[in-house]
């Protein structure tokens, strides 16, 4: 015979474990993207992007303050600014000695960059200005060959100081796109789509943040593989002795083939074709591939060829790699890329279900 | 304006807010950031001011008033912290305990490879290893930590700002509105401002 109080308790237990029922069919596992590549690749810009694409709350949650967007410009600005200066002593260029004045007010005010706020920004537009219009500057940032790393949104924030040195000054999509900011650590945002919860991870490319990579392999429904194309004549930041197109080759290999992502959908995007156009014109593709036998001046063919060095790396004939060019800045064109992802990712789920 | 850094130096300053950034940022595997940053506050009081050179940074070290220069660095407690009255000369540690401390330092955040490697490029690794060979002062990280410094409140600062524990230590604590002197740190400095100090962050 049971008490009427173990009778409560039972009733009490029933209805704890029916919540717990509920709450487990409410938990659906996330469909999980990650973002692989290199540094510089454009990890993080597709990362922006496709938080874009989500609703408002998404996009407030995952989107740094527009006074820190303003702040990372800043930085962006007098940092490509003060590359571009040290290069001038690196070749050896002579500056005149009101030059010199002017650089050094540039000079005291990269070194104290936590400092740097809006006010001290206009107070030096005119003379981070001056230096980016002088000739000697722009040869050198012309020069195929040059020798150190600027960012590739120098050149876009460079040309439009005077936008950005007024107190009224909002950053649009673009100029959020467009900004440089390292990714150290491991970045997760969560959305849905259609009812489904999706779990965007976007991780820091370098090679010492990739021990830090293997923390979210599980579960992956797809790998999103970033490889900027136009980097087939750079080395590493982190490592001058490696090649970036070696690298990230290196790595994609590793990644296709690891076991982790037996089970996971594989997209390669062949990132920054902007600027890969641009640069085959000046850098022939086979002084740095000796292997390409093809037209150095012809897209179609120089693409392919890199295209197809990435793809030749998978070892598992069963596995399908969907790869697309593209250019990260451009909204649209991702918009197109991620919806062909999503419907792919939803019509496999289905056919599973 | 207030910038996201300023918030982020007075969370630094505070036991609790730089305890709960630390936990954070092991969430997102990004914890040797801040414990590379404080070991190399600790590292900058135990070591001697550099020379200063005429290109070098020299403000960060001199005593003399910081009014003549055109950044002021009254928000920054990496800056705040050089300016603390440097302690007698026989309180700093001798070259050789530094040396083998910051070889320790090297070895665990910088040297290729090691195991809290730090996200920095080549040539600044290069110049500490260099670096190392030489007399040793307390500005002997100070590029690496500087870089580090940006990625913390460009990079981590941000997200963190978003999370349930912060938002609640905002509301206990009433912390992160600044108080308005604080505001505009490119203003003159008034000698108050040197009063403000890490308290609890070397550790």
């Amino acid at each position: 015979m049971c008490s009427k109080k173990d009778a409560s308790v039972d009733f009490l237990n029933s209805k704890k474990i029916d919540r717990e029922i509920k709450k487990e069919a409410m938990e659906v596992q996330p469909l999980k993207l990650l973002l692989l590549g290199g540094g510089e690749s454009g990890k993080s810009t597709i990362f922006k992007q496709i938080i874009s694409f989500q609703d408002e709350k998404t996009k407030k949650e995952n989107t740094p303050s527009s006074d820190s967007i303003v702040r990372n410009i800043y930085q962006n600005i007098v940092v490509s600014i003060q590359t571009l200066l040290d290069s001038l002593y690196l070749y050896d260029l002579e500056i005149s000695y009101e030059d010199r004045e002017r650089a050094k007010l540039i000079e005291n005010i990269s070194e104290h960059l936590e400092d740097l706020n809006q006010h001290t920004f206009i107070s030096i537009a005119q003379d981070l200005k001056y230096f980016w219009a002088k000739e000697v500057v722009q040869n050198i940032y012309n020069n195929p060959n040059r020798l150190f790393n600027l960012n590739d949104s120098a050149e876009y924030f460079l040309n439009g100081i005077d936008k950005y040195a007024v107190p009224q000054y909002k950053p649009n999509q673009t100029d959020l796109l467009r900004v440089r900011v390292k990714t150290t650590g491991i970045v997760e945002a969560d959305f849905s789509i259609n009812e489904l919860p999706f779990k965007l991870i976007d991780v820091g490319g370098q090679k010492n943040q990739r021990r830090k990579w293997i923390h979210c392999f599980q579960n992956i429904t797809c790998v999103l593989f970033v490889t900027s194309i136009n980097d087939y004549d750079t080395v590493l930041e982190e490592d001058i002795n490696i090649k970036r197109l070696d690298d990230s080759l290196q790595i994609f290999r590793e990644m296709v083939n690891s076991h982790w992502f037996e089970k996971s959908a594989f997209v390669l995007f062949l990132n920054k074709v902007d600027l890969f156009k641009q640069k085959i014109k000046k850098v022939p593709l086979s002084d740095h591939l000796k292997d390409f036998t093809g037209r150095n001046e012809s897209f179609n063919e120089t693409s392919q060829f890199i295209k197809n060095k990435f793809l030749h790396t998978n070892k598992n004939s069963e596995r399908f790699i969907y790869h697309h060019f593209t250019c990260a800045l451009d909204t649209e064109a991702i918009e197109v890329v991620f919806k062909s992802i999503q419907d792919t990712l939803l019509s496999s789920i289905t056919e599973i279900l | 304006m207030i910038y996201p850094n300023d918030v982020m130096n007075e969370v630094l300053r505070d036991e609790v807010g730089c305890g709960l950034f630390k936990s954070y940022l092991k969430t997102i595997y990004c914890s040797e950031t801040l414990q590379f940053w404080l070991e190399i506050e600790n590292f900058k009081a135990n070591a001697p001011p550099a020379t200063p050179t005429l290109s070098g940074p020299i403000l960060a070290f001199s005593s003399a008033p910081i009014e003549s220069s055109p950044s002021s660095s009254s928000s920054s407690p990496s800056s705040s912290s050089k300016n603390r009255p440097s302690s007698p000369s026989g309180k700093y540690l001798s070259q050789e305990e530094l040396r083998v401390s910051a070889q320790n330092v090297f070895d665990k955040y910088l040297e290729n490879g090691s195991e809290f490697e730090l996200n920095i490029d080549a040539f600044s690794r290069e110049l500490v290893r260099q670096a190392l060979n030489q007399e040793i002062d307390s500005s002997l990280f100070d590029d690496v930590q500087k870089v580090v410094y940006e990625s913390l409140w460009m990079d981590c600062f941000p997200p963190f700002t978003h999370t349930a524990a912060y938002h609640k230590y905002k509301q206990d604590t009433g912390k992160c509105h600044l108080p308005e002197f604080l505001r505009i740190s490119f203003k003159k400095k008034s000698p108050k401002k040197d009063d403000i100090r890490m308290k609890t962050v070397t550790k």
